[in-house]
């Protein structure tokens, strides 16, 4: 832990650099340290080639790497294979083998939390709790939209996690669930892909409307229908299913979850030249974090 | 996110036929029991005996990839699908490539998520072989 709230990247912002071998794993290091994002979250599927079988050496160069940046290593995120088999899900004991494992990599890489699928079944995570415990990482499940705090899932995970306390288990909070206006960058890239920009702004205003109050996140699943009995196209569909996809929960909710919020994926889908994100009110998340005690990195 | 071009442009000569460089369209590693490849070459489906795809230094047919559970594909590194029965010379060729998320699923119907992507090109198979 921090001793205060701390700004890091997960690397998985850089998945295109990556991926077109414009930057390797570790220039990517050098530009979080470079902006001062000095913590570092990873995916060791997308840029840690051998994994699950990282040899010693991996984790000797990556030592190196956190040390001549300066950078602390923050989060793993995990993934769980379930449907790894054809014709069977994983069955509990591998899922319990396979986040151990995760376990141990992020311990090995000096992470003090593994970033946990939602898809991880509650009683997976409470038979880790103790193996986690013992190498200090801690469990924190992602809540990313369309799930949020209230939801059914979401409140089996906490069931379980409060039978614990929040020192080894928790979330992680994806700001995604806290989108108040439609994102515009998404909305004009629908329109330059072809939905009419008519059809858009119904979306944004029905989306728009529905969003910001402080009851249960809003359901916007109708849109579809009625976008399709407008006639609208492929494009304008989208439109729609973007709208329903995305969600608004009241940041407010936040507060009785606080300690159990270990890490926050700080997105964003457009950034302004003034730092406000055009879509989620950063302003009115980021106090309740702080003042709820939040040690974590916010990791975009 | 952008994607590579699926198919690399460049195309190399077998001893029998060719090899193609595949990149995956996913953004992190997979489990090779996850991949599915068709081929067509100009227009004619190519029967799966006569593909191997060759990748971390292994050579395998493909119906070999669908009990490869725990060897990953790396999301950096070229899959090289060597097509036998093919001659030098110009050709259209046609892959389909077929990725099942094993972490991606519908709750309800236990249903996989499958990202297709296909790339169609005309290549040149050089007249001479530049690959074992």
């Amino acid at each position: 832990m921090t001793v205060k709230a701390a700004r890091g990247v997960t690397l998985y912002s850089f998945q295109q650099a990556y991926y077109l071998r414009e930057m390797s794993l570790e220039d990517c290091i050098a530009a979080c340290a470079g902006m001062g994002a000095y913590g570092i979250e990873t995916l060791a599927e997308q840029m840690m080639p051998g994994f699950p079988d990282l040899p010693e050496s991996f984790y000797g160069q990556w030592q190196g790497w956190m040390e001549r940046y300066g950078t602390r290593p923050t989060a793993h995120d995990m993934f769980l294979d379930i449907r790894r088999w054809k014709d069977r899900s994983l069955t509990h004991e591998e899922m319990v083998a396979s986040v151990r494992r995760d376990i141990d990599h992020a311990a090995r890489l000096g992470c003090e939390v593994i970033r946990v699928i939602v898809i991880t079944p509650p009683e997976v995570i409470e038979d880790c709790i103790p193996y986690a415990a013992e190498r200090r990482v801690k469990l924190a499940l992602e809540i990313h939209a369309p799930r949020h705090f209230d939801d059914e899932w979401i409140q089996r995970h906490y069931a379980t996690y409060r039978k614990y306390g929040p020192e080894w288990v928790g979330f992680t909070l994806d700001m995604g669930i806290f989108v108040e206006r439609f994102p515009r960058v998404i909305a004009e890239r629908l329109v330059r892909d072809g939905a009419s920009e008519q059809m858009v702004r119904f979306v944004v205003e029905s989306y728009d409307a529905a969003a910001g109050g402080s009851g249960a996140p809003p359901d916007l699943r109708w849109l579809r229908a009625e976008v399709e009995g407008r006639g609208g196209n492929a494009q304008d569909l989208r439109a729609a299913d973007f709208a329903a996809r995305m969600l608004w929960s009241d940041p407010a909710r936040l507060r009785d979850f606080m300690p159990y919020i270990h890490h926050v994926h700080a997105k964003f889908y457009e950034m302004t030249d003034e730092c406000v994100e055009y879509s989620i009110p950063y302003e009115r998340v980021v106090p309740i974090l702080l003042e709820g005690g939040f040690r974590g990195y916010l990791s975009s | 996110m952008a994607h590579v071009s699926l198919v690399s442009r460049e195309v190399g000569r077998t001893a029998d036929g060719m090899e193609l460089r595949l990149r995956s369209p996913w953004y992190r590693s997979l489990p090779l029991s996850s991949i599915s490849i068709e081929v067509r070459v100009d227009g004619a489906a190519v029967a799966s005996e006569r593909m191997r795809f060759c990748v971390n230094e292994h050579d395998y047919r493909l119906d070999e990839l669908a009990g490869l559970y725990d060897e990953f594909w790396f999301v950096l590194d070229p899959g090289r699908l060597r097509v036998r029965g093919v001659e030098p010379g110009q050709h259209e060729v046609e892959v389909r490539l077929c990725l099942r998320i094993p972490y991606l699923f519908d709750e309800e119907t236990g249903e996989v998520l499958t990202i297709q992507s296909s790339r169609r090109q005309v290549v040149t198979v050089p007249q001479k072989a530049a690959v074992e």
